[in-house]
């Protein structure tokens, strides 16, 4: 078939597939660059004011625990239980030396998929998150109530801690991803709502393809039309160029994994230089990240994390990494936070839902789960999600141990994802997780009331 | 009166309501295909002239979708006879998806019933939301961050759905001849 022939079939689509599509395509004038920018926030933003609102719900009746429940995004499964094993210590007695296993705290979606998240304020103690909303006079008991508007970018080493200020309806982050062709370049746009008058700030992530990986961030309304037009159009040498010119090229790290986590204010500008490499995982930086896409994950609340997947450019994946700043870096201390192998996107699950999961057993019985469905989805490269099962957090350990044991170099990987060494998934035999629970029925109506009503509007964009 | 109706009788109303009413519509999916604001101008009058010419005979029974695909096929005609810069780089990106997933060597030339029956075939096999994804990308030639906005998922999200759509589309075809 040759692209006349696609043009021709495309031509002579069904009229009752085209009455389908008008009917419910908002066929609307084009908009400026900020509004895409806003409403891209949008779907993103539901889920996270939800999560949000459990998390608080969660901080009033467990003290400092903070975890998230996003039933909606487990595809309308059966949201079962939800439960806080923080410790009942105040957060700003607690030292960081206490935390444990037993700091986390599970989100049990199904039998299949669990999220895991932990207490905040052990954490920003224990790795000194400076919150900038106290360098902006933000009442810092606000905090709890607005946990979801923090956002918390992990690092290789360590934390930064960044505040979207208040009344930004953008909970945490959008992400545009403007991709090159071949292995120039990656542009993610991390943006704030630009509804929010000035305030928001855009995280521009650019990864030069060789292994480097850089952040700027600056308010998007302060940017040049150049500047704005050319993240429109992810030309990266153009904003090389452009940034060059404003003063404000992305710096280049050295080679050690050396997180810059304060950033530096420039001319009004704040520029964050930051690197992500694979190196001190199993790979030299030549063999990955031809680019990287970083992507917030939508579901964990209260505490922002960022998943990592590095694609290489010969359309077989060589890894994943979550970067999890969550109290699990307490029990992976030699990580400094950084969980790998395996990502988390319950949120996925709904999408992929007709994808065949399979796993590889490790010997000691912990599961890698991987859904190769993103291939060849941008520019020929290949991804894919890994999904961890529902353990408890010791497996969890156990299972981030054996990864680590088990999985050293990219043809490890690979031979993993071969397929070979995969098992089907039916789905009947999952871990389960024994964890002290909180009944659903105790929560709050409000927040019954809120999911009813999320699912219900996720169910709405669903059919 | 029904602008079925106004076109019947040949009455210039016609023109004006399906300009008010379909306007954006119609510019909105020659956008997708063409890039100059002076070529989509000229396609959009094409377009409302091309429908002036084809009701009657023609009487759709859905106005909004033969308008709809009247708007894009003079779209991507006038596409063919337009320079490389002036041709939407969305079109010609998504085409280059599908063109990836699907395209093969073979000389193999094709009816349009057989094309019809294969892409309308396919469409039916997919469920609504993928569907509507499927074709905002390639008949309507969407960005994935403009479906994302629209569809309330994330480009991610959206990207992943066309992928795997896609995927199905191969093999679709391939189960059924019609690519090797």
């Amino acid at each position: 078939m040759k692209r006349n022939d696609i043009e021709r079939m495309l031509s002579l689509v069904d009229e009752k597939y085209i009455e389908e599509l008008t009917e419910s395509a908002a066929m609307e004038e084009p908009a400026e660059i900020e509004h895409y920018i806003a409403a891209e926030a949008k779907p993103v933003n539901r889920f996270r004011i939800f999560a949000g609102a459990a998390a608080v719900l969660c901080l009033c009746g467990a003290g400092l625990g903070v975890f998230l429940h996003s039933g909606i995004l487990s595809g309308g499964r059966e949201f079962h239980a939800m439960d806080s094993v923080t410790p009942d210590v105040p957060a700003e007695t607690m030292a960081a030396e206490e935390l444990s296993l037993s700091d986390l705290s599970c989100v049990e979606f199904d039998s299949s998929y669990q999220v895991m998240c932990g207490s905040f304020a052990p954490i920003m103690e224990k790795y000194h998150l400076s919150l900038t909303s106290l360098e902006n006079g933000v009442d810092t008991s606000a905090m709890q109530m607005n946990l979801h508007d923090y956002r918390l970018k992990g690092e290789l080493q360590g934390f930064t801690c960044e505040l979207i200020p208040e009344g930004c309806s953008s909970v945490y982050l959008s992400m545009t991803k403007l991709i090159g062709v071949g292995n120039t370049s990656c542009l993610d746009v991390w943006g704030t709502d630009r509804r929010n008058e000035g305030t928001g700030t855009y995280v521009y992530y650019f990864s030069t393809g060789d292994g480097n990986f850089y952040i700027l961030r600056t308010p998007y309304e302060t940017l040049s039309p150049e500047w704005q037009d050319a993240i429109q159009t992810g030309m990266l040498d153009e904003i090389y160029a452009l940034g060059e010119a404003m003063g404000l090229q992305p710096e280049r790290l050295p080679d050690e994994n050396i997180p810059v986590s304060v950033p530096d204010f420039i001319d009004g500008y704040y520029v964050l230089v930051d690197r992500i490499s694979a190196s001190d995982v199993t790979h030299t930086s030549s063999e990955w990240s031809d680019f990287v896409q970083i992507e917030s994950d939508s579901f964990l609340n209260g505490f922002d994390t960022m998943s990592v997947f590095l694609y290489s450019m010969d359309d077989t994946v060589v890894s994943a990494e979550l970067v999890f700043p969550s109290p699990l870096s307490s029990v992976l201390p030699e990580r400094n936070g950084r969980m790998e192998i395996y990502g988390n996107i319950p949120d996925y699950t709904k999408l992929y839902e007709d994808t065949p999961m399979k796993y590889y057993p490790f010997p000691d019985g912990s599961r890698l789960y991987a859904s190769e469905t993103e291939a060849n989805w941008t520019n020929g490269t290949t991804g894919f999600t890994l999904f961890y099962s529902g353990m408890t957090p010791e497996e969890l350990v156990a299972f981030v141990t054996a990864c680590k044991e088990h999985i050293k170099t990219p043809s490890d990987v690979k031979q993993f994802l071969s397929g070979n060494t995969f098992e089907e998934e039916d789905g009947s035999d999952l871990p389960q997780i024994h964890l002290p629970v909180q009944e659903f029925e105790e929560i709050d109506d409000a927040e019954i009331n809120a999911e009813a009503q999320m699912e219900q509007e996720y169910e709405e964009i669903e059919n | 009166m029904e602008l079925i109706q106004l076109y019947q009788q040949r009455s210039e109303q016609a023109l004006t309501n399906t300009r008010s009413i379909y306007g954006n519509l119609v510019r909105h999916i020659i956008r997708g295909i063409l890039n100059d604001p002076m070529d989509i101008e000229e396609c959009e009058n094409d377009t409302y002239l091309s429908i002036w010419n084809s009701i009657p005979p023609n009487v759709p029974e859905n106005f909004q979708a033969y308008l709809a695909a009247v708007a894009r096929n003079t779209a991507c005609k006038r596409r063919s006879y337009l320079s490389a810069e002036k041709r939407c780089p969305n079109a010609v990106v998504s085409l280059d998806e599908l063109e990836q997933c699907i395209a093969d060597d073979s000389a193999r030339v094709y009816t349009d019933t057989e094309l019809s029956d294969a892409i309308n075939g396919f469409l039916g096999t997919l469920r609504p939301m993928h569907r509507k994804i499927f074709l905002k990308r390639y008949w309507q030639s969407m960005t994935e961050k403009e479906i994302a906005a629209e569809s309330g998922l994330t480009r991610v999200n959206v990207a992943a759905i066309l992928s795997r759509t896609r995927k199905k589309l191969h093999r679709y075809l391939k189960e059924r001849g019609l690519i090797v």
